[in-house]
């Protein structure tokens, strides 16, 4: 019995004729995006390519959850830190925020196994943890944690008040008293390097923008820097690469001569609710340990996937291999904080989402030159 | 001798640049010019003569007869004339405005008047985000000039406002005046969540209240109603006209004292 | 097949040769002219042209995480933002890896080294390197921040074991080099150190900046490692402090090879009101009398730009200069860094005295085998202006109208004025060609003797300088016509050159646990496989000394 790898509506078709399917489809379309993006190195650089091929708005399936770290750093700058650095050099660690714990808990795991064994003014101490929350974010009952109650809606203020008392202007009676931010803003100025773990997704653009700007003034005097953690952080992998490739971290467009970016407009979530101009998406969801994907889309999709289930809906799907599982490939690994070359694990006939998509591009390169 | 008018002939599929429909730029040229200039963001290359019908007039005026919310950039870097939009705009309105009037009978979309420096913005509907505010990595927003909405405005106007003014008849959404540097602006209605985030210098008249402020804002207690009216009046004689707030008594806080804390809120007593 | 460069000067001074003559190109490599000149496939017509070998540079910021990061931190300078005022110098530079390969291989550069690759952004830096077309890359790794060299040094190991150390790290990250970045000043930085000198002892290993520089320096020599230790010294930008430590630091090469980065940056005095006054010429005189040292100058050119460094302390020190008004600070294991932006101004008495200094530095340094052609791009200006620096070396009336537009004050703290130096086309192309591939050990070019790499840049000479460097008539990479009349007409992709020392066995081991203990993290991450790159040959392999 031979694997379906390839489907058209549905319909169970051989690689030629789903990758044929596909270039009509885009044939037709007027402004077609690129999106999911879930793949590894060699499979965005094949992405980027068609999509500047194709004129295509580009775009990231999580590129929100790292869209306020984004914005907050590129207008008004930032400190940030690499975890394994962190895990030697930090005596302090301030967790900010009710879902650091679960999105960064890998990055929290090599801070929280470990105690500082770098620099004169940290090593050897027990690490000392704080969270600021509604919930005890670094909880293990072995460690030193201090956890001070705080509502989510509330954190930000809170930021605020601890900026304004290292700079010694005033602030009036916010949800937590005088006494507590006095507790916070030492626990801060007396890390001999504090780090501060915080899921910018949570915070939005002007409260990361906060937390950075907080940074900035314990920096005045002693040294402190940001981890921010992100729950797809193959997305912030993808902004690096467009950056580099294209100019722009995602939600980009080739529609015209020189690309261009526009942070609103070609969002993801805009462009496939049926809201946006695209009226046709090429999905890419292909990397191990990724959530389903998101609910059908509102414009007609070629999705290319490692995960048959969901080639339903599509009017085009291709089955492929999933990168640095069944092939070896380059994926972004936020432990490093950087990328990392990951080894197949099993061998898989599948093609690879760039074999899927090079493919493609060279089916619409045939066309033209037919049409020429 | 009346303006040159661009009539929309259907709704457009895509987004379109009209940055380049302003009068310097079509000072003196033919039809056959402007109908070929190039307006499509997507690999189909629209051109003007495929959206609009142009019907020719002297160009210091121009009109667009029906608007769209995917007329993008309309009056772009305008340093004199004047364009009228009967309709919505898209995005970017009047972006680096130096002067000349923009006036837009519908509702816009986000960035109107961004990084503007002069002229004056009417917008008769709704504005959309980011109001008079910067793009991505810029540094400053409204530089100069006025901008005045009859609806409301949505989220983040005034995001790094350096100087000028903003009128907003209706009610302001969330982050208003978030990180400002300096100028003025006015609300008539509510402004949603905590407005003036970040801010470090710069005026709001907040005439229909403010749902909360953050913290690091401090009451400062009764305002000078001598002040006030100083300042209600210098609008009323300017493009802004008469303001809410006008002879009634306000108090004032000042902040953000997370950043600068030198810009001033006033509320109604 | 064979190709005829037929009758142009041909300027190639590590051959000797400057004189008219055809050039022969067969299979990518420079071949000896054939008995039967007609013979050729093809005929490229260079009359009245000039011939050179393919520029090199040898100290360019053009990939990796800091490089990326300005690209994250200052969308606004891209092209796409229109309707702004004029255009900026970095506006014109382009962002991508991809403008990147074209704006350099348009200029007649077919080989630019990045010059500082931190050993954990190895790959990112590679993969920005793998999608920049048409030039070959190289890469220098940083050292001299890390816990295991001053571990290392602090513990006394023997020098065989550090160099063993240097040369996993060499071979993992496929670097072409060893670079030294404020030894030991960033690890300070981190124990909230603000001021770190060359003698200064960095907190909690008592390991001086001196003891880094010379440890890696034999460490490198020891290696044969052919381009010697590239170092940036301390206080860069300092007045007075930056002049101290980069004299110390040329005292110290003590007889072995030692390359000093853009020393421009180090040439400031604290005399004048402005308490900032050149000190070029004696920095100069120092240069020319100490043989051992080579220099590339980092020079500043007027217009907005973003300054990209390995230097954490100088970057956190530097961005309250920041403009526009943000900054992303960096700690990172060993270096970290910091990306700052920056906008040098005509008018002001700083910058115009920067722009002053690093001329007098280019102009009074005798040799130009011994000072390199960079900006430190883009710290002290974009590559892309380089056609107007080639101007300003070659003619003085150049200078003069550029000194006229500055301020009063300046011309006064300057002995520019008075130099008269013009340099000619062999000492372009000594300067460019010949000792870049000297300095790097890469002997397959930077001339155009048989058995080069067939890459050749062809200018029109003129009157105007920076016309004749700003667009090259043709180009050719590995025998490749891939720039015409300054266009790129056909891309392709260049190569790494790499070193590939075989590492120590028991130093592989001994990292691998060391990675993992520390950091919690695999030390494969640390290196850069073949197939990781997406291209077919993405390596050229460079010999290291016997």
């Amino acid at each position: 019995m031979t694997v379906d790898t390839a489907w058209i509506d549905g319909q169970p078709a051989t690689r030629e004729d789903a990758l044929q399917a596909a270039a009509d489809l885009l044939g037709e379309s007027r402004q077609p995006f690129v999106g999911g993006l879930r793949t590894d190195v060699a499979g965005l650089r094949s992405a980027l390519s068609l999509a500047r091929r194709i004129g295509a708005v580009v775009d990231h399936s999580g590129s929100a959850a790292i869209y306020p770290f984004i914005v907050a750093a590129r207008e008004s700058g930032a400190f940030l830190a690499a975890p394994a650095e962190m895990r030697r050099r930090a005596d302090r660690v301030l967790i900010v925020g009710d879902t650091a714990a679960e999105t960064g808990a890998a990055v929290i795991g090599m801070l929280t196994e470990t105690a500082p064994d770098l620099g004169v003014r940290t090593r050897g101490a027990e690490r000392l943890f704080m969270s600021l929350g509604s919930r005890n974010a670094a909880s293990p009952g072995s460690l030193k944690t201090r956890h001070v109650d705080c509502a989510g809606g509330e954190i930000a203020d809170v930021l605020g008040m601890v900026r304004a008392k290292l700079a010694g202007r005033r602030a009036t009676e916010g949800a937590l008293g005088e006494e507590t931010i006095t507790t916070i803003t030492s626990f801060l100025t007396e890390a001999g390097f504090c780090c501060i773990v915080f899921s910018p997704a949570e915070f939005g653009e002007l409260g990361t923008e906060q937390i950075f700007g907080l940074l900035a003034g314990l920096n005045e005097t002693t040294r402190a820097s940001a981890l921010p953690v992100f729950s797809e952080a193959d997305a912030m992998g993808a902004a690096l690469q467009t950056t580099w490739t294209a100019g722009f971290p995602l939600r980009l467009s080739f529609g015209r001569s020189t690309t261009e970016h526009d942070a609103a407009l070609n969002a993801s979530e805009r462009q496939l609710s049926g809201d946006g101009e695209a009226d046709l998406a090429i999905l890419v969801d292909a990397i191990a340990g990724a959530s389903p994907a998101k609910s059908p889309t509102a414009i007609p999709t070629i999705m290319i996937t490692a995960d048959p289930a969901s080639a339903g809906t599509a009017r085009v799907a291709f089955l492929v291999a999933t990168a640095g599982r069944d092939h070896d490939g380059v994926l972004y690994d936020p432990r490093f904080g950087s990328f990392v070359a990951k080894a197949a694990q099993t061998k898989s006939e599948l093609p690879s989402v760039a074999e899927i998509l090079d493919a493609l591009t060279e089916q619409l390169g045939e066309r033209a030159r037919n049409a020429a | 001798m009346t303006g040159l008018t661009f009539r929309k002939r259907e709704e457009p599929a895509e987004r379109l640049d009209l940055s380049t429909l302003t009068p310097s730029r079509l000072a003196g040229m033919a039809e056959r010019e402007i109908v070929a200039l190039p307006v499509g963001t997507s690999r189909m290359g629209l051109r003007v003569g495929d959206v609009f019908d142009v019907i020719m007039g002297d160009a210091a005026t121009i009109c667009f007869e029906g608007g769209s919310h995917r007329f993008d950039r309309i009056g772009e870097a305008m340093e004199a004339g004047e364009i009228v939009v009967e309709g919505d705009a898209g995005v970017r309105l009047g972006r680096m405005l130096a002067g000349g009037q923009i006036s837009v009978s519908g509702s816009v979309g986000a960035h109107a008047g961004s990084a503007m420096s002069g002229g004056v913005i009417r917008i008769s509907g709704d504005a959309g985000e980011r109001l008079g505010g910067p793009l991505a990595g810029e540094m400053m927003g409204l530089k100069g000039g006025t901008i005045t909405v009859g609806g409301d405005a949505g989220a983040r106007a005034g995001d790094r406002m350096r100087r000028g003014v903003i009128f907003v008849k209706g009610a302001a959404g969330e982050d208003l005046a978030s990180r400002m540097i300096a100028g003025t602006i006015v609300v008539g209605g509510m402004a949603a969540a905590t407005p003036g985030r970040l801010m470090k210098r710069g005026t709001l008249f907040l005439c229909g209240g403010a749902e909360r402020f953050a913290p690091t804002f401090v009451d400062n207690g009764p305002a000078d109603l001598l002040i006030l009216k100083i300042m209600a009046d210098a609008f009323a004689k300017g493009e802004v006209g008469e303001v809410p707030f006008h002879g009634a008594p306000m108090r004032r806080l000042g902040g953000d004292t997370a950043v600068l804390g030198l810009g001033e809120v006033f509320l109604p007593l | 097949m064979l190709t005829r460069l037929s009758g142009g000067h041909v300027v190639d001074p590590a051959n000797g040769r400057d004189e008219v003559a055809d050039l022969f190109v067969k299979d990518g490599l420079v071949v000896d002219p054939p008995a039967n000149a007609q013979a050729a496939d093809e005929t490229i017509d260079c009359t009245g042209l000039v011939v050179m070998a393919g520029a090199i540079d040898i100290h360019s910021h053009i990939a990796g995480g800091h490089v990326n990061t300005a690209r994250l931190l200052l969308p606004e300078w891209h092209r796409a933002f229109q309707a702004r005022p004029g255009e900026t110098a970095l506006s014109k530079v382009g962002w991508t890896t991809e403008e990147t390969g074209l704006l350099y291989a348009e200029m007649g550069f077919t080989t630019v080294v990045e010059p500082a690759m931190a050993p954990s952004s190895a790959l990112h830096a590679h993969l920005e390197l793998a999608d920049t077309p048409i030039i070959d890359k190289a890469t220098l790794v940083v050292l001299g921040n890390d816990d295991m060299l001053m571990s290392m040094i602090r513990e006394g190991e023997s020098e065989s074991a550090i160099a063993d150390y240097v040369a996993w790290t060499v071979s993992a990250s496929r670097a072409l080099g060893v670079k030294c970045i404020n030894a030991g000043g960033s690890a300070a930085f981190k124990e909230n150190v603000r001021r770190f000198d060359f003698d200064d002892v960095v907190p909690d290993y008592g390991v001086s900046s001196r003891q880094i520089v010379k440890t890696l320096q034999t460490a490198v020599t020891s290696l044969g490692i052919p381009h010697p230790l590239h170092v940036h010294c301390n206080n860069l930008g300092v007045p007075g402090a930056s002049s101290d430590s980069i004299e110390a630091t040329i005292r110290a090469a003590e007889g072995a090879p030692l390359h000093l980065a853009h020393i421009q940056f180090y040439g400031y005095g604290t005399e004048g009101k402005r308490r900032f006054s050149s000190r070029g010429q004696k920095l100069a005189e120092l240069v020319n009398a100490t043989p051992e040292i080579t220099v590339d100058i980092g020079q500043v050119m007027f217009g907005q730009t973003v300054t990209i460094s390995s230097d954490e302390l100088r970057q956190f020190a530097g961005r309250g200069q920041a403009s526009p008004r943000k900054s992303i600070i960096f700690d990172h294991e060993a270096n970290g860094g910091g990306v700052v932006p920056m906008n040098y101004k005509q008018k002001s008495y700083f910058n115009a005295l920067q722009w002053a200094i690093g001329l007098e530095l280019f102009l009074l340094i005798e040799d130009p085998s011994r000072v390199f052609f960079t900006t430190d791009h883009p710290n002290g200006a974009p590559f892309t202006t380089y056609p107007d620096i080639f101007a300003l070396l070659m003619d003085r009336s150049v200078r003069a109208k550029w000194l006229d537009a500055l301020p009063k004050s300046v011309v006064k703290m300057t002995s520019l004025p008075q130099i008269e130096r013009e340099y000619t086309l062999n000492e372009i192309a000594t300067m460019t060609r010949a000792s870049p591939a000297r300095l790097l050990g890469t002997t397959d070019r930077g001339h155009l003797g048989a058995g080069a790499v067939a890459d050749v840049a062809v200018y029109r000479p003129g009157d105007d300088k920076a016309t004749m460097f700003g667009k090259a008539a043709y180009v050719l990479k590995d025998g490749e016509l891939v720039v015409k009349d300054g266009q790129v007409v056909k891309r392709k992709f260049g190569r790494a050159l790499t070193l590939r020392p075989e590492p120590d066995k028991a130093m592989k081991t001994r990292l691998d646990r060391y990675f993992d203990d520390k950091y919690g993290l695999s030390a494969r991450w640390f290196e850069v496989p073949h197939g990781a790159l997406g291209r077919e040959d993405p390596f050229k392999v460079v010999p290291c000394r016997a």
